[in-house]
Formats: structure tokens, C-alpha cells, sequence
């Protein structure tokens, strides 16, 4: 399923003569939920807005499924691809069914079919927002925000014409969550994954980034420190290398992934 | 709210409903009142279905080119700027923009003043249908210049500052209210002198030939709008997150601007600045049932009409038989709802958008 990857090729990306992103090249496959990793401005963001073409590298190039992309494409990668960004509000008071609607709109012209009420509904109850759906958006409490974006963004990608790659891009999609709700959000996203999709996503904690991730990539100050499995990368000397804190690893046969405390 | 509950198609209905009953109170009243049956005679000789001989001829030609083309006049520049209203409200994230406020109509009034004034002395334009679309041209080019100057003013990477706004909406009111008062203050022609025409609006002057070409701008641009209405509401939550739901915002923001300033400064070349009508009709809409901006659309067009009617009947009703300028009317009752939405706003502590 090599065709359908997205892939990273040396980019470099410099604004106001900082450079940001020093040459990073990986690539996010379909099948697996890839997260990205590091510290405070690692460029982390700032990777997930360029593989979504939201900023143009400036120099490297970007490519989905073997194609090279550009900002004119994306009319036609909004059919398939979906990105969820961070800190997003609204001016006007939107129902929620409203907002997770907005996620249809690639696919319909003027009216909505049933298809796509039908796909928000099945968004909304997999992103558990389903009791929500009359609230108003202004009013909910920062994570019922999250996931109630989350389910627009699903909506989205909720179907691929057969044969046809999905994305999901997500810009630390467990901000605002509760323990719980970013354990529903990360096995959600693993389920995405597992029908076939590329899902990469941004996340501070290491180690939910340990359990679920099935590739990882660490960033520090612009450069791909390591990408690979949890239990390649989410090691004491890669943390201490990253955040400049000593930590200790625990695993034992209990667990199935390393965890790290400090 | 009570409006909530109801089909989206059940309220439209219902605003046609009030605004067929708002048509017909306004052409019975003003400064010649006409009974039911009198307006039922007119209109069947009118269109030739039945000739009464003891018909008022004089009463019947007031009707005919003075009350009739005046109520539909005010129908269409209500439903346009409270279509406009909600179109900038969307584009600049914004609910307290309005055509009036970010310099549109007083643009768009500075550059019909000016043909008209100028123009006249030249005798380039005189009272034909050529000549009512000489003064929308202009207008267009006067309100996209100064709604363009503000928009690019108070934006710096597509995030609005409101303060910058209308503070620089301030300044583009000054000059072209400067210049089309310079204006009128020269001019030999009795409407263009009256400089309240220009800054209070009025529907006194409404004729067929204005209403035909309010109504051939006004109606397509409305249609046209509607199709932008997904893409305007994808941009509430960003112009990024539009992008990734594959609209076009640069394209989008541009055609919103012009079909904006088309509308307005059609309406403006007729009837002068009308304020405030832009701001509160979608937001009573808003408050009543959804912020869904093909509901706006649509709600402004009617709501808008409804409420520029009733405006207009307030006008010709209070100091009949003679009227004052309807910027009276919707500034007296504007002025104070747009306080308390600024309030409200403020208060509520909306996240986000609003004071960005």
C-alpha cells in the first residue's frame, strides 16, 4: 500500500530567516497511526501545516500517494484528505450537528443528501458527540469542542471512493481532553488507521505517543531526531536528547509498550 | 426560542406571509390613503382585467407610479442590505459589521454624488434607464474603494482586528461624507442639494426606472450569493480549515467583496445611505433560529424587505401628509440594538473571532 503514503522530502521551511524545519524527510503510511513528537517549537506544527499545504516548504517537496501537490489541488484533497488544526473558534453561535456537517461540504454541492446526514450521524456517535448534536458550539466545554471537531473531520474522510487513499492530518487533538476522552480520541484515530488510511498527529504526552502510536517521529529545533517504532524511539537517551530531563524507563511484562517517568 | 423548533421552509413561509401583509398595509397608507377595494380596482384595470369608469385616474396614477414602484423599491433595498449585512458579517467574522460601518454605502454615496452632481452640469446624464445606470456604476466604484481600503486596513493574515475596523471605517465615513457634503453644498439640482438625501436615505424619489435596476442587481446577486453560502460558513471557522474543506477563501473573499459592494451601491445610487438595517436583521435572524448563512441569506431577503416596508410606512405615517428621511427611523431603532449586541457581546466574552 506503498502508493497511498505521504511523504516528506527534505523539507525545509525558513520565515523571517529562522529556519524552522532543517531538511526533515519521513513519510506517514496507510495502516498505521504515526505520531509526531518533541518539544515546545521542535516544528512540529509547523510539519503537520506543511504536509496538509497549508504553507509551502521552502525548499523539499510534498507528495501524496506518489503526487506531488500543490495549493491548486486542494478542492479535489478535500474529498479525501481531512486536517484538524488547533485552536479553533467560532464568531457565530453553530449547532454541532451544524459544525459536523461542514466536514460534508466537499461532497455535496447545494443540499445535503441523506448520505451525508447519515455520515454525520455515524461521525458524531464515533466521536461521542452524538448527545451534543442540538448544542449550541459557543457553549460546550473545551474538550466537547475538540470532539465535536473531531467528528467534523471524520465526517470528512468517513468514505473514499473504492480504491481511493485517505488522510487525516491532527494538530494535538488531545488538547482540552480528559484522561479518559484522550484514550477514546487515540483508539479511535488506531481504528482510522487500521481501515486503511494515513493518520498522523501531533502529541505532547510520550506516553500516549508509547502506547498507541505504531511509528513515531521526534523532532528537536527542526530536526528528525529519530522515527521509528515506541520502542525505538521512546527511549531514556532519545527523551533526555528531546527535553533535556532525565527519565526513567519502566517496562515489564505487564506492558506491552515502554512507558517513561520522571 | 420557539422559532427554533420549526422547519427551516415553515419559516420562510411564514416571513412571505408577513411580508405580503406588510406590502399591502404600506400601499394602503401614506400621504393619499387608498382602501382594499380601491387598490383591488386599480390593479384589475392595471392589467386590464376589469375597467371601472368611476375610477380616480389621478388617484390610480399616484398609485400606480408612486405608491407601487416605492413599496417594492423598499422591499428590494431591505432584502439587499440585509443580505450585505450578513455577507460582510461572515467575511469579517464579525457580527457588528454592516454596510454602513465599514464606509460601503458612504462610498458608495460619495461616488453617486459626484455623477450626479458633476455629471448634471456636464447634462451627461439625464432621467433615462442609461442615466440610472451611470449612478450605480459609480457608486460601485466609489463603495468598492472604500470597502476594500477598510477590509485591508483592519486585516493583517486574515484575522480582523475590530477595533482597527471601525476605527478605520471612522475615517472613511469622515472623507466621503466630507466630500459628498462638498458636494451637495455646490449643486444646482434640488435632490442632490439636500444633503440629508445622501446621509439619511429616502424612498420619496422612487421611481420604475430605479426599481428596475435595484431589482435586476439585487435579485441575481442575492441568487449568487446563496451558492457561496457553504464556503462562508466554512470560513467562520477559519480561513486554514476552510482551505482543508477545499474552498478557494482568496477567490471566495474577493467575490464576496464585489457582489457585497454591487448590491449596496445599487441600492445607495437610489436611495441614499441607509444604515443600520444591514446589522440587525441577521442577527435578529440569528437569535431567532441559526446562524447557517444560507438561512441568513435567504431570512435577510425577506426579513429585510419586511422590515425596510414597515420602516418606509413609519416615514410616510407620522407627520402625514408630509415624511422625513427613513435613516431616521432605522438608526433610531439600530443605533440602540447595536449597542446591546456590542454589550452582549462583550459580557458573553465571545472566545475567539470577536475581539481577535
Amino acid at each position: 500500500m506503498g502508493d497511498f503514503m505521504l511523504e516528506l522530502d527534505h523539507i525545509r521551511y525558513t520565515v523571517d530567516g529562522t529556519e524552522i524545519l532543517k531538511g526533515i524527510s519521513t513519510h506517514f503510511e496507510p495502516g498505521r497511526l504515526s505520531l509526531i513528537i518533541g518539544p515546545n517549537g521542535s516544528g512540529k506544527s509547523t510539519l503537520m501545516k506543511i504536509a496538509g499545504l497549508e504553507f509551502s516548504p521552502t525548499s523539499g517537496t510534498v507528495s501524496y500517494g506518489g503526487r506531488t501537490m500543490g495549493g491548486r489541488d486542494r478542492e479535489e484533497l478535500a474529498r479525501t484528505r481531512a486536517a484538524l488544526s488547533q485552536n479553533l473558534s467560532l464568531p457565530f453561535p453553530l449547532t454541532v450537528a451544524e459544525v459536523v456537517m461542514m466536514g460534508r461540504y466537499p461532497h455535496f454541492s447545494f443540499k445535503p443528501s441523506s448520505r451525508d446526514h447519515d455520515i454525520c450521524v455515524l461521525a458524531m456517535e464515533r466521536a461521542g458527540v452524538a448527545g451534543l448534536r442540538d448544542r449550541n458550539y459557543l457553549t460546550l466545554s473545551g474538550g466537547e469542542k475538540q470532539m465535536t471537531q473531531f467528528a467534523r473531520v471524520l465526517a470528512q474522510i468517513w468514505e473514499a471512493p473504492p480504491g481511493e487513499p485517505r488522510y487525516l492530518l491532527l494538530d494535538e487533538p488531545t488538547t482540552f481532553l480528559d484522561v479518559n476522552h484522550q484514550h477514546h480520541l487515540l483508539q479511535a484515530l488506531r481504528a482510522i488507521a487500521a481501515g486503511n488510511v494515513v493518520v498522523a498527529a501531533v502529541i505532547h504526552d510520550i506516553n500516549l505517543a508509547s502506547q498507541y502510536g505504531d511509528f513515531i517521529v521526534a523532532l528537536h529545533r527542526g530536526v528528525r531526531v529519530a522515527e521509528g517504532t515506541p520502542d525505538e524511539v521512546i527511549t531514556p537517551q532519545i527523551f533526555q536528547a528531546l527535553y533535556g530531563m532525565r527519565g526513567r524507563m519502566i517496562k515489564n511484562d505487564d506492558l506491552e509498550f515502554p512507558l517513561i517517568v520522571f | 426560542m420557539w422559532f427554533s423548533r420549526i422547519s427551516f421552509r415553515t419559516f420562510y413561509l411564514l416571513l412571505g406571509l408577513i411580508l405580503l401583509v406588510a406590502i399591502i398595509l404600506s400601499a394602503t397608507t401614506g400621504a393619499m390613503d387608498f382602501s382594499y377595494a380601491e387598490i383591488a380596482g386599480y390593479l384589475a384595470d392595471g392589467i386590464g382585467l376589469r375597467h371601472d369608469p368611476g375610477i380616480n385616474v389621478l388617484q390610480e396614477k399616484v398609485f400606480f407610479h408612486i405608491r407601487a414602484p416605492r413599496i417594492f423599491l423598499c422591499a428590494m433595498v431591505g432584502a439587499g442590505l440585509s443580505v450585505s449585512g450578513a455577507l460582510m458579517q461572515a467575511l469579517f467574522r464579525n457580527p457588528i459589521v454592516e454596510p454602513g460601518l465599514i464606509g460601503t454605502s458612504s462610498g458608495a454615496a460619495f461616488g453617486a454624488a459626484l455623477v450626479f452632481v458633476l455629471g448634471k452640469s456636464f447634462g451627461a446624464i439625464s432621467d433615462t434607464l442609461i442615466g440610472a445606470l451611470i449612478l450605480p456604476f459609480f457608486a460601485f466604484i466609489g463603495g468598492l474603494i472604500a470597502t476594500l481600503t477598510v477590509y485591508r486596513l483592519s486585516s493583517t493574515g486574515g484575522r480582523v482586528t475590530v477595533a482597527t475596523m471601525l476605527l478605520a471605517g471612522i475615517a472613511i465615513n469622515a472623507v466621503a461624507a466630507g466630500g459628498t457634503g462638498f458636494l451637495s453644498y455646490i449643486a444646482r439640482d434640488p435632490q442632490a442639494r439636500s444633503i440629508t438625501f445622501w446621509s439619511l436615505g429616502t424612498f420619496s424619489g422612487a421611481d420604475w426606472n430605479t426599481l428596475c435596476v435595484v431589482t435586476v442587481v439585487t435579485i441575481p446577486s442575492v441568487l449568487v450569493a446563496l451558492r457561496y453560502s457553504k464556503g462562508l460558513n466554512a470560513l467562520l471557522l477559519g480561513e486554514s480549515e476552510a482551505e482543508y474543506l477545499g474552498i478557494n477563501t482568496e477567490k471566495l473573499k474577493t467575490r464576496i467583496i464585489l457582489l457585497n459592494t454591487l448590491i449596496v451601491a445599487t441600492a445607495t445610487a437610489g436611495v441614499g445611505v441607509i444604515g443600520f438595517v444591514g446589522l440587525i436583521v441577521p442577527h435578529l435572524l440569528r437569535m431567532m433560529k441559526s446562524s447557517d448563512n444560507r438561512f441568513l441569506i435567504i431570512g435577510s431577503s425577506l426579513l429585510g424587505a419586511i422590515i425596510m416596508i414597515l420602516a418606509d410606512m413609519v416615514t410616510r405615517v407620522i407627520i402625514a401628509p408630509a415624511e422625513f428621511p427613513i435613516g431616521i427611523v432605522t438608526a433610531v431603532v439600530g443605533a440602540p440594538v447595536f449597542l446591546w449586541i456590542l454589550v452582549r457581546n462583550k459580557r458573553s466574552g465571545f472566545h475567539g473571532g470577536f475581539y481577535a
